[in-house]
């Protein structure tokens, strides 16, 4: 390749540095996330628009949305759409430390959910590869019964 | 999290696509600044639309023309190259890109104005193919 020729993400995404907030590019990503996500598994299912949203007892028009605009999907919809697609959804918030934590594997052993108390984290890093974005509050020990299918 | 890290994140997590991550030609970056410059106030909207897409090509791969708007663009030629909507009630830009050894490849961006339903490619098709050759061409002879 010519590399003369050619930029990276970051030249594109400078572009943008000086008008947008941290929020804004979190938000960007993990709405981003979500379409895909929905689309993936509407691809997956191989269906049209039509057909997709006759599924999930929304409009054509609302599926449209989710993969054309900046849609805001709220934690309830998402709730709704995970459920009747058979899809797992967690919402985490991470301290820095734990998200480097996580990126580096550090953590190991089973994810559970329960509401036993607050104590310690422990999830296995193979469950994120399946989820939207996750919620984490420190110190929060939760047990599922199993990877999939489990309640928050 | 300052903006800094975040948009490291972002970039980060983009070009998890493939080892040789997202490929943009420079013209690309030029054309681009024209639609940021003219969607003034409306940048973050345009910002949100453009991730959104490049999430599209990480998950969805050669398939991306089946989101919503997306287009497959025929040149004639053996290699597809796909037209990518970033379009809301305030700006409506398109992108244009291919895949090249399932890299992506992004080769030109330009604001829409006709207001058609249909874009009409051809002016296009000159300068994103050179752009594509200017970038492989060494790789192809």
């Amino acid at each position: 390749m010519n590399i003369d020729k050619s930029c990276t993400l970051d030249n594109l995404l400078e572009l943008f540095s000086e008008n947008l907030s941290c929020a804004d590019i979190l938000s960007a990503e993990c709405l981003s996330s979500i379409s895909a996500a929905i689309t993936k598994k509407r691809l997956a299912m191989h269906m049209s628009q039509k057909e997709f949203a006759s599924f999930l007892n929304v409009s054509q028009g609302l599926v449209s949305r989710w993969e054309s605009s900046n849609y805001n999907f709220s934690i309830k919809l998402l709730c709704d759409i995970a459920a009747r697609l058979d899809m797992r959804l967690n919402v985490c918030l991470i301290e820095p430390s734990v998200s480097n934590a996580y990126n580096n594997n550090q953590f190991s052993g089973s994810t559970d959910v329960s509401h036993s108390g607050f104590s310690s984290v422990q999830c296995n890093k193979q469950d994120f590869n399946n989820v939207f974005t996750t919620f984490y509050i420190p110190n929060y020990e939760y047990h599922t019964p199993s990877v999939k299918g489990g309640n928050l | 999290m300052n903006k800094k890290k975040a948009l490291e994140e972002l970039s980060k997590y983009h070009q998890e696509y493939c080892n040789s991550g997202f490929i943009f030609h420079n013209e690309f970056i030029s054309d681009f600044q024209v639609p940021i410059k003219e969607v003034q106030g409306h940048e973050t909207e345009l910002f949100q639309l453009l991730v959104k897409q490049l999430t599209f090509v990480k998950e969805l791969g050669c398939n991306v023309f089946s989101a919503d708007s997306n287009e497959i663009l025929k040149y004639g030629s053996c290699r597809l190259y796909y037209s990518l909507h970033l379009q809301s009630k305030n700006f409506n830009i398109r992108i244009i890109m291919t895949f090249y050894e399932n890299i992506p490849i992004f080769l030109a961006a330009f604001y829409e104005r006709a207001g058609k339903k249909h874009t009409d490619y051809s002016v296009q098709k000159d300068p994103v193919i050179n752009r594509f050759n200017e970038l492989f061409k060494e790789d192809i002879i």
